[in-house]
């Protein structure tokens, strides 16, 4: 057996801290640690966080297997009503149901909601989406079958609130919980939902469609998160107090009216439309609808944000615009730049260093695959040579303090940063790499190795690589 | 205007200055500073390497108020990714010394990272032996327990 001298400061933690260590784990985890030891034996039954997620018990092979996904399901619904009956007086803050195709569970889950509302949690979530759809289109309203109770609207404790894919949901009910802060709602149709907004602070709107509302307004709204909603042609947002703005989707006609004039983040995604082969010689129109979109947003530059982050087809379509020179320049301390480092993205990551003057971190998040060193030129451009052209920007010879690679490889990332370590001034200090958590070791050898390369050749530059 | 400073010493007996404002992230301290006004603040089960990396996170995540409201000195992405540095720059033992510190002073937002970074160790183990040898814990259940267990969780895979 173990017999090393170093003592085990964990369990000799008290109770209260190991049930907050235990709540911040999955649910899975947390089950896990009653195996540990005997000290460990019952104390994941004391957290005050629950949530059962069908995910969590079927991996993706069961979930497509008929016979063994109806086998694990029975298990999965009878492992939550033993885990309720098992639960005492202790308080709970959270719990969460997430399970698809509720039909054959009905009662289990209205027991289960009873028993939330019972505890009287802070924050619920109800999700009865499936993983297999994909769009909102997918949802087929037969599916939806659970109907929230009249006890979650009266539900007066509740801070926070998420329901996916419920029948008959009518958001405007809920606009008397005074304590509601942060909602989310996702894949469904979506209507009412004006006199909720008042209070919130965060809205989540996640697959949802079929709106009958074209404005977005909420004074107290810091935070809006939308992800591939099906807008009616066009929407105006109204958040004065907006620090967190995160769209995904497809383009639509959006208008900002009062807007925080700094808003702290702000990630744009537009992946979804990144479907057609590319056409090298067209200017197609989402160049210009994006250049658009971002003007828009940021009042022709009137409004800042402070961290901008932009996804691959941004990259790819903004210098192909029309105009790209109708871009507004922009007040962004620190761009995130969601890239595939394809050729076709290089144009754009330039026009985004040329608007954005104040530039302090520039952070390079490389998406899979990754970076390919033999990738063939494309339209002229050539991956070798691009970043070899001794062309600076006014960030870089004047703001720009860090650069950031995240799932850095050792690959050619390295040629934009060396471009990036060429053009800046001294006041250029840290180049920070992360690698992926997944990298083989003889992989990390080498990423080491080109990293290690790197600081040789720039002295006045600290070079530090994270093993993430 | 001078900032108010308060003294907090560690139990080696080793005296810390700090700025009023940034010992009041602990609730303990802030009940302390306005009950003995001007006393030195003796946190006699506290090592001073701890009290350091305490205040260290106290200075940086102080909200400076100099009149124009809640304009704190960093982002919030920014001290996100600060947290994660400097709880990441911390081994085990001192890791749980500083948790223990946290909930001692009552500074939520560390208790919250601290625990964060030991779930966090706890979820990247495979299994629960890996947890086990990464925090040393003796397993003091017999196999027959063991499954007795994983029975009564009933679970599924």
């Amino acid at each position: 057996m173990d017999s090393s001298a170093q003592p085990d400061r964990l369990s000799d933690l008290p109770d209260v801290l190991l049930v907050l260590i235990i709540s911040c784990l999955s649910f899975k985890q947390c089950v896990q640690t009653s195996l540990l030891s005997k000290r460990w034996g019952s104390l994941h039954l004391e957290r005050r966080n629950v949530s059962f997620k069908e995910s969590d018990f079927l991996s993706p092979s069961v979930f497509a297997d008929p016979i063994r996904r109806v086998l694990a399901r029975t298990a999965f619904v009878g492992y939550m009503r033993q885990w309720v009956a098992r639960m005492g007086d202790q308080p709970m803050d959270t719990f969460g149901i997430s399970i698809s195709d509720p039909q054959t569970y009905l009662d289990v889950i209205e027991s289960l909601i009873a028993f939330a509302v019972q505890k009287r949690v802070k924050s619920l979530v109800l999700d009865f989406s499936n993983p297999a759809w994909r769009t909102f289109h997918n949802v087929n309203r037969e599916e939806l079958v659970v109907k929230i109770p009249q006890s979650v609207y009266d539900l007066t404790t509740l801070e926070s609130l998420k329901v996916c894919a419920c029948d008959d949901f009518d958001p405007s009910r809920l606009s008397n919980l005074e304590n509601l802060k942060s909602v989310s709602f996702g894949w469904m149709e979506l209507t009412n939902i004006e006199p909720l907004l008042k209070r919130l602070e965060s809205l989540t709107l996640n697959h949802c469609g079929g709106f009958d509302f074209d404005r977005i307004s909420g004074d107290m709204i810091r935070e809006l998160v939308i992800k591939d909603c099906d807008f009616y042609f066009s929407c105006t947002f109204d958040l004065p107090r907006v620090d967190v703005f995160k769209y995904c989707g497809d383009i639509f006609c959006f208008e900002f009216d009062r807007m925080n004039a700094v808003i702290s983040e702000v990630d744009l995604d537009f992946q979804v439309l990144d479907t057609k082969p590319d056409d090298e010689t067209n200017n197609p129109p989402e160049g210009g609808m994006l250049c658009q979109f971002l003007n828009n947003l940021l009042d022709n530059g009137g409004r800042t944000a402070t961290t901008l982050t932009v996804s691959p087809f941004l990259l790819k379509m903004i210098p192909r615009a029309e105009y790209p020179h109708l871009l507004c320049r922009m007040k962004t301390k620190h761009l995130v730049l969601k890239t595939k480092l394809h050729p076709t993205e290089f144009n754009g990551i330039r026009v985004l260093l040329i608007n954005c003057p104040k530039l302090e971190t520039l952070t390079l998040d490389l998406l899979p695959p990754g970076p390919i060193a033999t990738v063939s030129s494309y339209a002229g451009i050539d991956p070798q040579t691009y970043w070899m052209q001794n062309i600076s920007y006014k960030c870089l010879r004047e703001t720009l303090q860090t650069v950031v690679v995240k799932n850095y490889v050792g690959g050619a990332e390295l040629n934009i940063v060396r471009y990036l370590l060429r053009s800046g001034s001294e006041r250029l200090e840290r180049v920070e790499l992360y690698m992926p958590f997944d990298l083989d070791d003889s992989r990390k050898l080498y990423a080491n190795a080109r990293s290690e390369m790197l600081q040789r050749s720039s002295e006045h530059v600290r070079v530090c690589v994270h093993n993430s | 205007m001078s900032k108010k400073m308060i003294v907090l010493k560690s139990s080696e007996g080793v005296s810390f200055v700090v700025e009023e404002a940034v010992a009041r992230q602990s609730k303990i301290i802030s009940f302390l500073v306005e009950e003995f006004p001007d006393r030195e603040l003796p946190l006699t089960n506290m090592t001073s390497e701890i009290l350091r990396k305490t205040i260290e996170y106290c200075k940086k995540h102080v909200v400076e108020d100099d009149g124009g409201g809640d304009s704190s000195s960093s982002s919030s992405g920014d001290l996100k990714e600060w947290d994660v540095k400097f709880v990441a720059e911390i081994d085990q033992p001192r890791l749980m010394d500083l948790l223990m510190a946290a909930n001692y002073l009552d500074i939520p937002s560390l208790l919250d990272v601290t625990c964060q970074k030991v779930a966090d160790t706890i979820a990247a183990c495979n299994d629960e032996k890996e947890i086990r040898a990464t925090f040393n814990i003796e397993n003091d259940f017999t196999e027959e327990e063991v499954e007795a267990i994983r029975m009564e969780n009933q679970y599924p895979i």
